[in-house]
Order: C-alpha cells, then structure tokens, then sequence
C-alpha cells in the first residue's frame, strides 16, 4: 500500500518535474525531502517595537539619497498633507501597503515556520507572505507576477534566515512613508532571534535604482508575544471614504 | 470661522483645552507615545479638540478602525450623520477594555474628537463620555504633529 502510494507521488512529481513545474511548498513529497534541521524555529507571535519617535518609528529612516523622481513624488506628498489632504495615500484608501510596509505597523506578525517555507501572517489588512526555504529560485522574469509583497525565497547563514525578494510592482507600492519602490526594487532581510528568543530582529537591506542611489539598510525589532494572536484586519473604502480626506485623495 | 463651523454640531469648547494638550504631552513622554493609527492623520485637526454631543446611530467594533456614526442636529435643526473613526477591535480590548456593545444604538453621547480639518463633520474619538458618567477612553490625547510625519 505504502510502495503504491509512494510509486503514485513518485510518478506523479517526476511527470510534473518534466513539464517544468516546482513542487508545491507544502506537497507531501516536498515535505518529506530530506533536509537538515533549520536552526532557529521562529514560530511565534512578534508584535513591532517602535524605536525612534511615535510617528516617525513605524518608518525606514533616515531616507537614502532620493532620485529627482522620487525626491519630487515626496515633496508633492508631504505639501498636500500639509494642507489636510492626501496624495495617493494607500492606507486610507485601501490600497495594499505591500513588503517592506506590511512588516512595520502598528499590529502583529506571526511566523509559521515549517520545513519548505516561512509563513508570515501580517495583521494588517490580512496580509500572507510566503517564504520559500525549499531551495527553489526566483521564478524566471517572464514568469513573475508583480505584487506588492513580491516573492520571497530564504536561506540560512547560521541562525539567521536570509530572505530575498523581487517581483514587486511599481503601482501605488511605498518602500516608506511617501518614498515610492518600483518593479527593480529588491529587499534583502536579515532575519534572526534574540539569545532569549524573545526579540525578533529584521536587518533589510533595499536596492531601488529608480527611486534611490545604493543601499538603503534599516533594522527593526519585535518582541514576541505569547498572550496575543491576530484579528480580522480589513479596509473597506467606502467607512474609510466617510472621513472627506480620503474623497479628496488626490491623484493628480 | 473654525468655531462657527464647528458650532453646527453642538460643539462645546472646554476653557481647559491647552492646559489638557500640555499634561497629554508629559503623559506621551513619562509613558512613552503609542499610537495605532492606520493612515496618515492630515485630514483631523490636532491642535483642536472638540466635544459633540450626540444619539449613536451605529458602533462597529472591528480592525483596522471601529466606528461610531453618531446623530447631532447641525445649525437648522437637523439631524445628519457624524461619523468618528477610532481604534481597532484589537488594542480598544486589549489596552482599554471595550466591548463590542461599549456603545449601543440609541446611547447618548459626548464624543471628545480631533475633528475634520476642513470643518466637515467627523473626526478622530479621543473619548466618549456616556450619560451615566462612565468613559470610554480610545486614545491618549496627541500633541501636533511636525509637518512631514505620519501616524
């Protein structure tokens, strides 16, 4: 019974491996591939710690050098705000905040660590990541879907896992507060566990060519929960539109 | 003009408000500022704290804002809608104990918010006050914010 089951999958995965498709993150099969123990189980809850200022905390500054685009999409931003209106502003409307934003709010993260990938379960707005740790690679470029959170492969350097991504698209998707990323941007994040284990650190480093010159390298930390869990998070533009600011969202 | 406009809502301005705005500051600084926004605040006049009386037409307690569409008589007499956004399900339970019947249709209120910039009714609940006394705290009173941040 067991041979049978085994010579099905078997089969199965080698005919799917011949049309070029990658065994999904939690087939059996892929699940059951030998591998060696990952070092750190990161399976918990994390809730963001704020450094810095209350308002400022939540973002990545100090800003790199901006290019001329993306330093005068900012400059409009900032002075329509200062007169009490937005200018594309995500949040309010419902946009998603997509990776790097969607791991720095104002709610939890939960991390689910299993054999072939990480998943990150982001309260706001009912955010998922996967993390792939099956050793896949990226997609080929044609293949990518461009998204706001972008796709995730990690590996791991000692005990911390390193996640790529790449694949994000360029519409409406904020690297920080106001500062735009684009379909080049590419966030490396150096994820690891206090001695304690109870102190989540993120150590992202971003490339964007069309928003910013080099690196742009911001930490943050979490402290882990264990009396919290995530709630339901969802934006429903038309309660966000009752307050005026977000009808006058201007796009133009 | 900005009490005019919000005079058509009933709002009452306490005499105390500055000396409020100064001790809401020294408590953001002993205790460090907290603060569970979902979007940028542009739009809610934070220097201006204001009190609007009214019938709660609606209380949805949820993420990532609960909402209180309360029934105040404008200037004429008649009643519209003012909407408050406040704090999500999450932290309102955790950190300051509501309920999701905290407020129920037909209670009478005296929401403290950060109203609408532009004067339009609305605005960001501070804390409501409910006819028996008791209060609903949503949020730790926010001094100005610099140009250029966000919450």
């Amino acid at each position: 019974m067991v041979a049978v089951l085994l010579a099905v999958i078997g089969s199965s995965h080698a005919q799917n491996a011949e049309e070029g498709e990658t065994l999904g993150a939690l087939a059996k099969a892929n699940l059951a591939k030998p591998r060696p123990a990952a070092p750190v189980d990161f399976t918990g809850t994390y809730n963001f710690k704020v450094e810095g200022t209350d308002a400022n905390g939540h973002e990545f500054l100090p800003h790199p050098k901006l290019t001329p685009a993306a330093q005068a999409f900012l400059n409009k931003k900032t002075a329509y705000r200062a007169k009490g209106f937005e200018y594309l502003e995500n949040a309010g409307t419902c946009w998603p905040y997509g990776v790097p934003q969607i791991m720095t709010r104002y709610w939890p993260v939960q991390f689910i660590q299993l054999p072939t990938m990480v998943v990150v379960l982001s309260m706001v707005t009912g955010n998922v990541r996967r993390i792939y740790t099956d050793g896949r690679p990226h997609p080929a470029d044609e293949d990518l879907a461009l998204t706001y959170n972008g796709h995730s492969i990690g590996h791991w350097e000692g005990k911390t896992l390193v996640v790529d991504t790449i694949g994000f698209t360029g519409v409406r998707h904020y690297v920080s507060d106001g500062v735009p990323g684009g379909e080049k941007l590419h966030v490396v994040e150096r994820i690891s566990l206090s001695e304690d284990q109870n102190t989540l650190q993120i150590d992202f480093k971003m490339t964007d060519p069309e928003n910013w010159v080099g690196e742009w390298n911001n930490t943050k930390r979490y402290t882990r929960e264990e009396y919290m869990d995530i709630q339901e998070h969802i934006c429903i533009y038309e309660e966000e539109a009752k307050l005026p600011a977000f009808k006058k969202n201007l796009s133009k | 003009m900005e009490n005019e406009r919000h005079a058509r809502f009933e709002t009452r301005y306490p005499r105390r408000t500055r000396l409020f705005a100064s001790l809401s500051a020294a408590v953001l600084l002993n205790f460090g500022a907290v603060s569970w926004a979902h979007h940028s605040f542009a739009m809610f006049d934070l220097q201006k704290p204001v009190e609007v009386k009214g019938t709660v037409k609606e209380f949805r307690f949820g993420n990532p804002h609960s909402w209180i569409i309360l029934s105040v008589k404008d200037k004429a007499g008649k009643v519209v809608d003012y909407p408050i956004e406040t704090n999500g399900s999450f932290y309102l339970a955790k950190r300051q104990g509501w309920k999701r019947d905290s407020l129920k249709f037909g209670d009478v209120i005296v929401a403290r918010v950060h109203p609408m910039r532009d004067g339009a009714p609305g605005g960001d609940l501070i804390r409501a006050t409910l006819g028996d006394g008791r209060k609903l705290i949503a949020r730790v009173e926010t001094p100005p914010v610099p140009p250029g941040e966000t919450k």
